[in-house]
């Protein structure tokens, strides 16, 4: 079982920016797509999760393409959070996070169930988001606003979660409480994550799967270590690097250097 | 590792008692509006107490005053409630698909073109019946509309709150001007004098009774996909994510706010600054849910119509103030306000 792109071609209005992108993305496992600023990994995700129609080729979900289904029921497959959100400021955390079962609802003015509160009490849970349920985000720090969006994608119980940059703007512990969330989600309840992640280092930590583009193409594909290699580092960053085991996780990370550095290093006769 | 279920321990310790809350301010609107339109048959030209205007509705008996509150008073309350549900259904859905808290059927010109359309339905055919004016309105709404949107996606400024706003000033102007010039040129001015103003006078029966089937046809789309239209709040990306359909969305609300505003231009004339204001009202009493701002905003348009009506009799009887400019007293500092404040956001 798995997610399967075959021969998609993406991008916007009269731009095409991926051609012919061909990937398997394991299902139950966590992937991170990475590359590097304007390589086109959030259009992919967008295309995955059907944000953005593919100009060609198919995104196939057990054996259907997710672009010919209906989009409503869809959404009780995949949940989507997408780069900066936006909601009005004065909305509390919990209703944002109501809105998640907007997608098992049918009716208008329909009460919520009582699966529904279920929902929205674990997620708040999960979230650790008690003290905040009835403050408006706009009140929130960064981090808890985002736990509230992340909230919000998970309430609408879906196997599959898509998450375009979720740790972006947080600072390092924010961004940890986020990727130990993706994790517990992952190994507790058997979540799909694919998330786009900037910072290499986490998505070898956290991810089982990895996606590595340039320029709208994959030029790498697998497990941490198979792709966080120096010549991936290479190719897609343009970076010299060293890859180190870190003890603690088993996870390989990167240390990265400009070519300009190793030069200037060289000249002053340091070890590399 | 076998999959957790979410458990079933999780309970909300929040009584949900929303439901009753909105129920509650629902009913509190309901009487004020039913008050409300106990002074206006009272008050006007010719003074009525409310012994007489109960009479004159429930039993048969006919003399100057019972013909007054018949003829005159009950038409024109009953389109001054009209105006106030288009108006402000209008201006909630408008406010919901551009998430701009400054759209409006005034604002964004829909209200212009509908007054052009209208002044071309009296020049090319004078006898035209009132279905025939709403069609041209509608019509002139939908040009006015197309205008606008051409505007607002193209170029630099797309997707500024305030851009719009004032792209749809300009439209607005353009079709203000062009409609005075041709009513000038082809002598309909005295047609269309209290149209352009917005006044609710001498309104008949026959008029109401045409234009009630768009007013509920209209509401129950709007209650239809209010649901949806509370997700667009949320950002696009969101929507898909939920299962919303955007293009259906936007589709059905715009043409629903061209068939309110259209309508209620051809019968009283661009009231402004209803439709902007009465969502911010509702949204401020209910939430931000549009399931309910949307009802709500319906009674509450109603009630700020009426009142507005009330004001424009009772000012210098027994000579009237154009209800458009009642509302304008009311809606420019309004306006003003929204444009300074923050964008949201």
């Amino acid at each position: 079982m798995a997610f399967e792109l075959q021969h998609v071609s993406t991008g916007y209005e009269h731009k095409i920016i991926s051609k012919d992108v061909d990937i398997r993305i394991p299902l139950e496992k966590v992937t991170a797509l990475i590359g590097s600023n304007g390589c086109g990994k959030s259009t992919l995700l967008k295309t995955i999760c059907r944000i953005i129609a593919p100009k060609g080729g198919s995104v196939i979900l057990n054996g259907e393409d997710i672009h010919k289904k209906d989009t409503k029921e869809l959404a009780k497959q995949l949940a989507i959070l997408p780069q900066n959100p936006m909601a009005p400021g004065s909305l509390t955390v919990r209703d944002l996070i109501s809105y998640g079962r907007a997608p098992h609802k049918s009716g208008i003015l329909q009460r919520e169930s009582q699966r529904d509160r279920e929902l929205i009490d674990w997620a708040i849970d999960v979230t650790d988001l008690h003290n905040f349920a009835h403050i408006p985000i706009q009140n929130l720090s960064g981090g808890q606003r985002q736990r509230a969006w992340i909230a919000m994608a998970i309430a609408q119980d879906t196997d599959i979660l898509f998450l375009d940059e979720p740790t972006s703007y947080l600072d390092i512990s924010h961004q940890m409480d986020v990727l130990e969330l993706v994790e517990r989600l992952n190994q507790e309840y058997k979540k799909t994550v694919i998330m786009v992640i900037h910072e290499l280092n986490q998505a070898a930590r956290y991810a089982d799967h990895i996606i590595a583009m340039k320029d709208g193409d994959v030029h790498f594909q697998g497990t941490p270590h198979e792709v966080l290699t120096e010549e991936m580092l290479s190719k897609i960053f343009g970076v010299d690097s060293i890859i180190l085991n870190d003890p603690r996780t088993n996870r390989p990370y990167c240390i990265a250097y400009t070519h300009a550095s190793v030069e200037k290093a060289k000249q002053a006769g340091g070890a590399l | 590792m076998v999959r957790k279920e979410i458990s079933s321990s999780y309970t909300s310790d929040r009584n949900t008692s929303f439901f009753g809350k909105f129920t509650g301010q629902m009913i509190v609107a309901l009487l004020i509006l039913g008050l409300g339109s106990f002074v206006f048959l009272s008050v006007g030209a010719r003074s009525i107490s409310l012994e007489m205007i109960w009479n004159s509705i429930w039993s048969g008996s006919v003399n100057t005053d019972s013909i007054v509150i018949n003829t005159i008073r009950i038409p024109r309350l009953l389109v001054a409630f009209i105006c106030g549900i288009h108006f402000a259904v209008a201006g909630a859905l408008m406010q919901g698909i551009t998430n701009n808290p400054m759209a409006s059927p005034s604002i964004l010109g829909v209200n212009a073109g509908a007054s052009f359309g209208l002044a071309i339905a009296m020049i090319a055919f004078p006898m035209a019946s009132l279905n025939m004016t709403i069609l041209f309105s509608f019509l002139g709404a939908g040009l006015a509309t197309a205008c606008i949107l051409y505007l607002a996606n193209r170029g630099m400024a797309k997707g500024s709150k305030v851009y719009l706003a004032l792209a749809g000033t300009a439209i607005s102007a353009i079709f203000m001007a062009i409609t005075q010039a041709l009513v000038v040129f082809f002598d309909v001015a005295q047609d269309m004098s209290y149209w352009t103003a917005g006044g609710i006078g001498g309104v008949r029966m026959e008029q109401v009774l045409l234009v009630a089937p768009w007013t509920l046809i209209g509401v129950l789309i709007a209650l239809a996909i209010s649901k949806q239209i509370t997700l667009l709040s949320l950002g696009d990306e969101v929507v898909v994510g939920l299962g919303g359909k955007l293009t259906q969305i936007r589709l059905l609300a715009g043409l629903t706010v061209l068939l309110l505003s259209g309508s209620a231009v051809a019968i009283a004339g661009p009231i402004g600054f209803v439709g902007l204001i009465v969502p911010h009202m509702a949204r401020y009493m209910v939430g931000l849910s549009y399931e309910k701002v949307i009802p709500f905003s319906a009674v509450l348009g109603a009630i700020v119509v009426i009142v507005a009506d009330t004001v424009a009799r009772v000012v210098s009887p027994p000579f009237e103030v154009p209800l458009g400019a009642v509302t304008a007293l009311v809606g420019v500092p309004f306006f003003l306000y929204l444009a300074n404040r923050k964008e949201a956001n």
